[in-house]
C-alpha cells in the first residue's frame, strides 16, 4: 500500500508541475462545463426555446397589416431579422450563409392576414440554407405559429369577428366568379358564425374556457408555407446542387479530418523534441526554417490528401456533385494552410506528448463548437455567436461549402479563403517563434 | 581540428561551463569526463552548435563556429538520448538522416549498408527499431551519427544502459573508428572506459576542466601509488609503491615467514585521479 501511495503521489506532483497537464486535467473542465451551461441555458429558458434565428424577409406585399407582421416578427425573440429588397439580394444572403432562411410574403398577404375567409393568398416562400436543414422544420413550425397567433387574436375578439364574418359573407354574395356550390355551402357556415358570435357573451368567457389565445386553430390553414431550394432556386440551369445531405456531411468530415491532421502534427513536433529526434535534426547541417518548412509541408501534404480523398469518396461513392472543382481544389487548399498554422500553433501549447494532445484537441474542440461544426451556430446565443467568426472552423466550412453547393462566385469565396490562408500564415510564424525559442 | 577558446555558458544561475579552453586533435579519442551535472553534455552542446556559448568561442577545422550549418557537415552526434524514429526501420532511419547530410542515390545506399554492416545489424536492417534491444539501438544510434563519414564524431554516454555484450560492442566500434582516422569525442562518467579507449582525457568538475592528459600521465600525476597487499603465512600487509613488481620481486626472493603466499594489486586509476584532485568520489 505504502508503495502505491508514494507512487500515486509522485504522479499527483509531476501532474501540478506540468502547467499544461495541470490546465488540461483542472481548467480545461472547468471551461468546458462552463460553455456548455452557459448555452444549453439559453437553449432551455422557460418561454422560447430557441432565439435570434437569422431570417430575411421579403415583402411583396405593401399592405398595412403586413407590414404590420413583419415588424411583430421584428420584436419576437425568437427572430433575427432583416428585411430585404429583394429576393434576389435574399437568396444571396442564405446562399452565403449570413442568413438561416429567407421569408418571402406574397402579394396579397396583408388581405389574407386581416380576413382568413376571403381565400388563401398565393404560398408563403420559406428558403432554408441546406446547411441549416436541421432546422427547417422548427423555422417552418414558429413561422406558422406566428401566423396563426394573429387568428387567435381575432376569433377571440366576437365585434371584430362579427364584422370580419359580415364583410366576407358580403363580398360571397356579391362576387358573381364564385361557384354556386361553394356560395352555397360557405354563406349558412358564415351565417351561423355570425350567430355563434353575437351569442357569446364576451372574449374573457372564451379564454377562460380554456382556449389559447394564441393556441392552434385546429384545422383551419389559410397560409400555406411552401418551402423552397434557395440555390436551385435561383441557378435553375444547373439544377444538381444539394442532391443529398453528403453535401453538406463532407464538408464537415473534411473539416475534422483537417483537424485531426493537425493535432497529429503538432503532437508529433512535440515528441520530436521529446524524443532526442529534433536535436539530431538540429545538429545535421539544416537549419531551423528548412525543418520547420518540411513539418508544416508533411502536414500540408496529410491535409490535402485527407481532404481529397474524402471527397473522392464523397463524389465516386456517395455520389456527391461539386459545384465547381476548381473552387474545391483552392477552398481545400486554403483550409490546408490554415491549418498548418494551427498545427504549428498547437505544438508549442504543451510541453510533453500527453499535455500537448491534451490541450491541442480542446483547443480544437472549442473552435469547433465556436465553428459550430457540433451544433448550428443558430442555437447559440448571440454573444457566443458574434465570436464564430474567430473560429477557423467555420470559415473551413464555409469555403468548401461555397465550392460544393453554395455556388459561391471567385469573388464570395475570397473572404472565407483569405480568412484561411491569414490565420495558417499568422499562426505559423507566431508557432514558429515560439517553437525556436523552446528549443533553445 | 575542434577548439573551445574560454567558453562558458551559464543556465539561469548555474554555471554549467566555465571558461573553458581545449584543443582536441585529429584522429585522437579524446575522453570528457566527469561526474552528472559536471558540464560534459553542455560542453557537447556548444560544440555541435545546439546551443550557444556566453562567451567565448569555437572553431571546427578552422572553418568557423558550429552554429552555422555547412560547418556542422563534418561532424557526427550520437546523443545520449536516443534519438531515433521508432517506428521506421533500421535501413529508413539511416536513409533518412544519409540524406540530411547531402548523401543520395547509390552513395546512400552504399553507406547504409555499410554503417549497417560496421554496428552489426545487417541482418535487422528491415525491422523497426521500436522492438529493438537497448543494446541495438545505441549501435544504431551509432550508425546514424556516422552514416556521412563525419571527421568529428562526438559520442555522448554511448554506453549508458545498455549489457556488457553490446558496451563491448561499442568499445570495439570506438576503436575502429579510431584506425580509420576519424576524431572520437567520447563523454562518460565510467573511468574505466576511458582508460581503455582515450588517448587524452579532460576531467571536467562543475564545469571546470581540472585535469587534462594522457590517461598515463594523469594516473602517474594524480593518482598516486599502488597498492599491494601481501598476505604471508602469519600476517597481511599494505605496501604503498610506485613500482609494486620490483617490491613484490624483492619480497619474493626473501625466505622464512615473510616470503609472500599471496598477493593483491590495486593500481591507481583515473576514479582516483578524481578522488585525489576533487576530495571526493566520481559517483558521490
Amino acid at each position: 500500500m505504502g508503495t502505491i501511495w508514494a507512487l500515486a503521489r509522485k504522479d499527483l506532483k509531476l501532474l501540478v508541475r506540468d502547467r499544461s497537464g495541470l490546465f488540461f486535467a483542472v481548467v480545461f473542465p472547468l471551461l468546458y462545463a462552463t460553455f456548455f451551461g452557459y448555452i444549453m441555458s439559453g437553449m432551455s429558458s422557460s418561454d422560447a426555446q430557441v432565439r435570434g434565428i437569422r431570417v430575411v424577409v421579403v415583402n411583396n406585399d405593401d399592405s398595412s397589416e403586413s407590414q404590420a407582421f413583419v415588424e411583430e416578427l421584428k420584436q419576437d425573440e425568437k427572430f433575427d431579422v432583416l428585411v430585404a429588397q429583394s429576393r434576389v439580394e435574399a437568396e444571396d444572403l442564405v446562399r452565403k450563409g449570413s442568413r438561416s432562411a429567407m421569408i418571402v410574403f406574397p402579394e396579397g398577404f396583408g388581405k389574407t392576414l386581416s380576413n382568413p375567409f376571403v381565400g388563401a393568398s398565393e404560398a408563403i416562400e420559406l428558403g432554408i440554407d441546406p446547411g441549416r436543414s436541421m432546422q427547417a422544420s422548427m423555422i417552418q413550425g414558429l413561422l406558422m405559429e406566428k401566423l396563426m397567433s394573429g387568428f387567435g387574436t381575432l376569433f377571440n375578439d366576437s365585434k371584430r369577428m362579427r364584422s370580419t364574418v359580415a364583410d366576407t359573407l358580403s363580398s360571397i354574395q356579391k362576387d358573381p366568379d364564385i361557384e354556386p356550390a361553394f356560395k352555397f355551402l360557405m354563406v349558412p357556415f358564415l351565417k351561423s358564425v355570425d350567430r355563434f358570435y353575437t351569442e357569446l357573451p364576451n372574449t374573457q368567457t372564451f379564454a377562460q374556457n380554456g382556449e389559447s389565445s394564441t393556441g392552434s386553430s385546429g384545422g383551419f390553414q389559410p397560409f400555406a408555407i411552401e418551402r423552397v431550394d434557395v440555390v436551385r432556386a435561383s441557378k435553375d440551369e444547373n439544377p444538381s446542387n444539394l442532391d443529398s445531405a453528403f453535401q453538406i456531411t463532407f464538408p464537415q468530415a473534411i473539416v475534422w479530418g483537417v483537424m485531426g491532421c493537425a493535432a497529429s502534427f503538432g503532437i508529433s513536433l512535440v515528441t520530436e523534441r521529446t524524443n532526442g529526434t529534433l536535436m539530431r535534426l538540429r545538429v545535421a547541417p539544416i537549419s531551423w526554417t528548412t525543418i520547420l518548412a518540411s513539418k508544416a509541408l508533411a502536414c500540408f501534404i496529410a491535409t490535402t490528401l485527407v481532404a481529397a480523398m474524402l471527397i473522392a469518396v464523397g463524389v465516386l461513392i456517395m455520389g456527391i456533385k461539386i459545384h465547381s472543382f476548381l473552387m474545391l481544389l483552392v477552398a481545400i487548399l486554403s483550409v490546408s494552410v490554415g491549418f498548418v498554422g494551427i498545427m504549428m500553433l498547437l505544438s508549442v501549447l504543451g510541453r510533453t506528448e500527453r499535455s500537448a494532445g491534451g490541450i491541442g484537441w480542446a483547443v480544437l474542440l472549442i473552435l469547433g463548437m465556436l465553428g459550430g461544426a457540433m451544433m448550428p451556430l443558430e442555437f447559440m446565443p448571440e454573444s457566443l455567436r458574434q465570436f464564430a467568426s474567430i473560429s477557423p472552423i467555420k470559415w473551413s466550412i464555409l469555403a468548401l461549402e461555397g465550392a460544393v453547393w453554395r455556388r459561391f462566385t471567385v469573388q464570395e469565396m475570397l473572404l472565407p479563403c483569405g480568412v484561411l490562408l491569414g490565420i495558417g500564415l499568422g499562426c505559423f510564424v507566431l508557432g514558429s517563434r515560439i517553437f525556436r525559442i523552446m528549443g533553445k | 581540428m575542434l577548439n573551445f577558446q574560454n567558453i562558458s555558458k551559464t543556465y539561469v544561475s548555474i554555471c554549467a561551463v566555465d571558461d573553458l579552453t581545449l584543443e582536441i586533435k585529429k584522429g585522437e579519442v579524446f575522453g570528457l569526463l566527469g561526474p552528472n551535472g559536471a558540464g560534459k553534455t553542455t560542453t557537447i552542446s556548444m560544440a555541435v552548435g545546439l546551443v550557444d556559448p556566453d562567451r567565448g568561442t569555437i572553431q571546427i577545422n578552422g572553418e568557423g563556429s558550429p552554429t552555422d550549418p555547412a560547418v556542422r557537415k563534418g561532424l557526427g552526434v550520437a546523443p545520449q538520448a536516443l534519438a531515433l524514429y521508432d517506428d521506421l526501420t533500421a535501413r529508413e532511419n539511416l536513409l533518412l538522416f544519409g540524406r540530411l547530410y547531402g548523401l543520395a542515390g547509390a552513395e546512400l545506399h552504399n553507406a547504409v549498408m555499410r554503417v549497417l554492416e560496421f554496428v552489426t545489424l545487417s541482418d535487422r536492417a528491415g525491422d523497426r527499431v521500436g522492438g529493438f534491444s537497448g543494446g541495438m539501438k545505441r549501435r544504431l544510434n551509432l550508425a546514424c551519427a556516422i552514416i556521412h563519414e563525419p571527421d568529428i564524431t562526438l559520442m555522448d554516454e554511448p554506453t549508458a544502459g545498455v549489457d556488457p555484450q553490446s558496451r563491448n560492442a561499442i568499445f570495439q566500434l570506438v576503436t575502429d573508428l579510431r584506425e580509420r582516422g576519424c576524431t572520437v569525442i567520447y563523454t562518460t562518467h565510467y573511468m574505466e572506459e576511458a582508460e581503455r579507449l582515450c588517448d587524452r582525457v579532460a576531467i571536467m568538475d562543475q564545469g571546470k576542466v581540472i585535469a587534462l592528459d594522457t590517461v598515463d600521465n594523469l594516473i602517474k600525476a594524480h593518482g598516486g601509488q599502488a597498492e599491494l597487499t601481501i598476505r604471508t603465512s602469519q600476517n597481511q600487509r599494505v605496501i604503498q609503491t610506485d613500482d609494486p613488481l620490483s617490491d613484490l620481486a624483492r619480497l619474493m626472493a626473501g625466505d622464512g615467514s615473510d616470503r609472500p603466499t599471496s598477493f593483491t594489486l590495486d593500481r591507481p586509476s583515473l576514479e582516483s585521479v578524481f578522488l585525489n584532485l576533487t576530495g571526493r568520489s566520481l559517483r558521490d
